[in-house]
């Protein structure tokens, strides 16, 4: 078999090979050498960017910080005229305060005292003409007393004892009288009960036999 | 003609209001003797008793009358309730109530006493005691032991 074709055929296979990878590998060379480019390019557009954002922070930090800073300057010195004005209408109140307590003090003071002098005068004007009239009044009482008394003891006094006497002989008259009569009563009873029958009935034969002599049935 | 002294009615009543009583007893026997079924027997036993009845029996014997004869009944009852009427009464005040045996004593003493028999009017007062008040005809003797009993006791008080 002839060895020579096939190892030319080989060959050229190889060469062709050979060929096609040599280029698809510049092509690859070429291809990364762009995209080199490109991320290079990126990358200094990133970097740009990125400085410009930074700056923009920056700025904004800076303004930020400022008006921080004014705000709490302005806030110091409100809070320091505040205090201050704070302080000064504290001691203004106070004053005001103090004023006005000593004021009520002394007008109630000056209250108090006229009126303990207005009551002690009255008091001293009721006690002095209550007094009077209470004394007066118990004078007259004690007189109309006193005389009633007298009066009592001198008429009436003598009447109802005798009153009372008469009434104590009343009673007992009338007591006596009561007593008598039951005693009279229960003695009836007792005696007619007492009496037999046979006794009874010759009693009433005497009666007729009396009242025969007296000529009562003629 | 029935004579009014042979009535002796003298068992059969001795107050007023016994002989009212018998009265009106003898008035229901005069009412049934015109009956044709009237029974005087029967009507007397009924009316007055069995006692009463023999005692009326002995009375119309005494006044001679017949039991058959209506009429001389009726005039006998009439000349009864005229014999009643005229009757004496005497008021008797006694101190209890009196019993049988008071009223016999009473009613047998008046016809041998007095001889003639009358009617009694008794009334009761306790405050007699004992003994009897009295009143006939305008007359009375107070015979109890009343006024004997009010004389001790004022001479007792008085003591």
């Amino acid at each position: 078999m002839p060895i020579l074709p096939f190892q030319i055929v080989n060959l050229a296979a190889d060469l062709i090979i050979f060929f096609v990878a040599g280029y698809y590998f510049l092509n690859f060379v070429k291809r990364e050498k762009e995209l080199e480019e490109k991320e290079k390019q990126l990358r200094e557009k990133e970097g740009k960017i990125d400085i410009d954002y930074h700056q923009v922070v920056d700025n904004a930090l800076t303004k930020e910080k400022k008006i921080i800073e004014d705000a709490t300057a302005q806030a110091a010195t409100i809070i320091a005229k505040t205090e201050f004005v704070t302080q000064d209408s504290k001691e203004m109140v106070n004053r005001a305060l103090r004023q006005m307590s000593f004021d009520i003090q002394k007008e109630s003071d000056d209250i108090g005292r006229k009126f303990v002098g207005d009551y002690e005068m009255f008091l001293n004007k009721l006690s002095t003409t209550s007094l009077g009239e209470f004394q007066n009044t118990t004078k007259e009482f004690g007189a109309d007393l006193e005389k009633q008394i007298k009066e009592f003891r001198e008429t009436l006094l003598p009447n109802i004892e005798k009153e009372i006497e008469n009434y104590k002989l009343e009673r007992f008259k009338t007591m006596d009288k009561a007593i008598n009569v039951i005693i009279q009563k229960v003695s009836e009873k007792a005696l007619n009960k007492s009496i037999p029958p046979e006794d009874h009935n010759n009693l009433i034969i005497e009666s007729l036999e009396k009242a025969k002599k007296e000529g009562i049935f003629d | 003609m029935i004579k009014m002294e042979n009535l002796d009615l003298s068992g059969f009543f001795t107050t007023n209001v016994e002989a009212a009583d018998f009265l009106t007893r003898l008035s229901a026997i005069s009412e049934q003797i015109y009956k044709t079924d009237f029974d005087l027997e029967k009507a007397l036993i009924e009316q007055l008793g069995v006692s009463k009845k023999d005692r009326f029996a002995i009375l119309l014997r005494d006044n001679k009358i017949l039991f058959g004869s209506n009429s001389a009944l009726k005039d006998f009852f009439d000349k009864i309730r005229e014999k009643i009427s005229s009757m004496p009464v005497i008021s008797l005040t006694l101190a209890f109530e009196p019993g049988e045996e008071t009223l016999k004593i009473l009613s047998d003493w008046f016809p041998l006493n007095i001889n003639r028999q009358i009617l009694l009017d008794i009334k009761i007062d306790t405050n007699l005691i004992a003994g009897a008040y009295i009143s006939f005809n305008g007359k009375y003797l107070d015979s109890s032991v009343r006024p004997i009993f009010d004389q001790t006791y004022k001479e007792l008080s008085a003591v």
